[in-house]
């Protein structure tokens, strides 16, 4: 973009003025703020009860600064490749891993924490795998715990913890996750955003008693749904002519922003348009209703300028990668070779880790 | 000038790798890369120099081989100078040209997992490298990046981030089907630094007056 000095004067005026005459764009509604802070407050209530449960040892283990580095430790590795700290679950009580998995039930819609409960049963099963049902540490090694020793997996691997003490007015940060998995969600008063978190799976696709569980599915149903919408001129600018093998801003990543690329959302039909933010409710959607529904209307506005990018076959079913990425939103899906292994990523890059809401 | 800081070779300057990969190699059945060197490189455009952020993940059933490169001697130990030559290796191996003439890229920083990640193919080397340039000129450029290390067993990611500098904006990217070379073609805006202060201020009274009339506006009936 190319701006003559003499212009600037002008040009700095009427950005003031626009953005002085904006409405708030961030956050919810003066109506649905009340509701958002009702699940603030409900969050809040849930992760004291898990302190309650605590020794002293316990919430020191699970307490962290709110400037700690604990803010940006996280990965898709399992325990053993990578060293988390916080509160293992495998480590807890009964009434303590309840007050755990309360916590997090209040925090996400009933399809998010059905999302993360999967993915730990998918490490799970991971782990049968490996060495067969309940079977102990992989042949040759001993228990890993924070990332010495073999690698270990199961739903015992994941880890909670909070930055910043959790309040209904100040920043903090709800952290769980383990392989496969890394859930930030930072609080301010009434708004919360997840972002960044990393969702995945191996296996993608596993069954418990009958059933076929696929933690991630929707996300790849959903998109190829839409790729098959797609006329010829669409899915020639959606589709990247190379391979995307790996998630480009992916964990460690933090603070980047790529240059986006694909097929403009501007471009597709209202139908489509709705299919893309299905996709993306997959990921915004992890949180409660009271904090994705602003959310996703943040996304839905910034449509025009939100870009959708292809790269491998479009048959359904098939290993293909896809990101979606506007102003405030980067998602990522990719998978590590086939279809049963799979990583993604969500971001804001405006508001990863609420540097938006601190800046208020 | 730019400053080089020392390597951060930490646990990776003793370790007996061998063993080490024998042993991670033996207690796990990874669940990540095995037999591909993922290279991802990140480039950020500045008006004055390039900077390349390139994070490298050998597949577990690489790293022997890859640690044979870094061990020169073959003593079974990798020291600071070892690594030091894996890495000017890697950066010779990059090429970064602008509008035609090649850059001289630099190391600027590099850092070495630990043994048993790199064994398990969940271990990152990353490095900072960083091309100068002359200031740009106002107008379309194109800024070429080739990396050819490890080729033969490589997968890549090449992509330019969001440059920082407003004056600054990519057009268009194009790679090799493998990513392993990436053309951008950006603009540069002419600077901004004409715009004095003067300007500024009349900027600022212009847009308060703005506001006023379309607030007052908007409460009339």
């Amino acid at each position: 973009m190319r701006v003559a000095a003499g212009s600037g004067a002008v040009v700095f005026a009427v950005f003031v003025a626009v953005v002085a005459t904006l409405p708030a764009q961030r956050g919810a509604a003066p109506s649905s703020a009340t509701a958002s802070a009702d699940v603030t407050s409900r969050v809040v209530t849930a992760a004291q009860k898990v302190l309650s449960t605590l020794d002293d040892a316990g919430r020191a283990k699970v307490q962290f600064p709110l400037d700690s580095d604990q803010r940006t430790r996280w990965s898709n590795l399992p325990t053993g490749a990578f060293t988390r700290q916080g509160l293992r679950l495998g480590d807890l009580t009964p009434a303590q891993r309840t007050a755990a998995m309360a916590l997090l039930e209040t925090a996400f819609s009933a399809a998010g924490y059905r999302k993360v409960t999967e993915i730990m049963r998918a490490d799970d099963a991971f782990r049968d795998s490996r060495s067969g049902p309940r079977g102990g540490p992989p042949p040759g090694g001993g228990a890993a715990r924070g990332g010495r020793g073999p690698v270990a997996f199961g739903a015992d691997e994941y880890y909670l913890a909070f930055v910043g003490a959790p309040s209904t007015t100040a920043r903090w940060i709800l952290q769980f996750g383990g392989h496969h998995l890394a859930i930030n969600m930072t609080f301010t008063g009434a708004r919360a955003t997840l972002a960044p978190s990393h969702t995945g799976a191996q296996p993608a696709t596993f069954t418990i008693e009958g059933r076929t569980i696929r933690p991630l599915g929707q996300e790849s149903d959903r998109a190829f749904a839409l790729m098959a919408s797609l006329n010829p001129e669409q899915q020639k600018q959606a589709i990247l002519p190379f391979s995307v093998s790996d998630l480009v801003l992916g964990p460690g990543q933090d603070g980047r922003t790529i240059q986006p690329e694909g097929l403009r959302a501007s471009a597709l039909s209202a139908s489509q348009q709705t299919t893309l933010m299905e996709i993306v409710r997959e990921w915004a959607g992890i949180a409660h209703d009271g904090f994705a529904t602003p959310r996703l209307e943040e996304i839905r506005t910034n449509l025009p300028q939100t870009y959708f990018a292809w790269s491998g076959p479009t048959t359904p079913g098939s290993a293909a990668y896809f990101r979606i990425q506007g102003p405030t939103l980067v998602i990522e899906y990719a998978p590590q070779r086939d279809v049963d292994h799979i990583h993604t990523i969500y971001r804001d890059p405006t508001n990863d880790y609420g540097s938006a809401f601190a800046r208020k | 000038m730019t400053t080089v800081r020392p390597l951060r070779a930490n646990n990776a300057v003793l370790f007996a790798l061998s063993t080490a990969i024998a042993l991670a190699a033996s207690t796990t059945a990874s669940a990540h890369r095995l037999d591909e060197y993922l290279q991802a490189a990140r480039i950020d455009l500045q008006t004055d120099r390039v900077t390349v952020d390139l994070d490298l993940t050998p597949g577990a059933a690489l790293a022997e081989s890859i640690v044979a490169t870094i061990d020169r001697d073959h003593d079974g130990v990798t020291s600071r100078d070892e690594l030091n030559a894996y890495v000017s290796g890697i950066v010779s191996q990059l090429e970064i040209a602008l509008d035609g003439q090649r850059l001289e890229p630099q190391l600027m920083s590099s850092t070495f997992p630990a043994q048993e990640a790199l064994g398990r193919g969940e271990g990152t080397i990353r490095l900072q490298v960083r091309a100068a340039h002359r200031p740009l000129t106002s107008g379309r450029h194109q800024l070429f990046f080739s990396n050819h290390h490890f080729a033969r067993q490589s997968v890549y990611l090449a992509n330019a981030l969001v440059p920082g500098s407003t004056r600054l904006s990519v057009d268009e990217q194009r790679r090799t089907v493998d990513q392993r070379e990436l053309t951008i073609d950006y603009s540069a805006g002419a600077a901004l630094a004409g715009v004095s202060s003067n300007g500024i201020l009349a900027g600022l009274v212009a847009a308060i007056l703005i506001v006023r009339y379309t607030r007052r506006n908007a409460v009339r009936p």
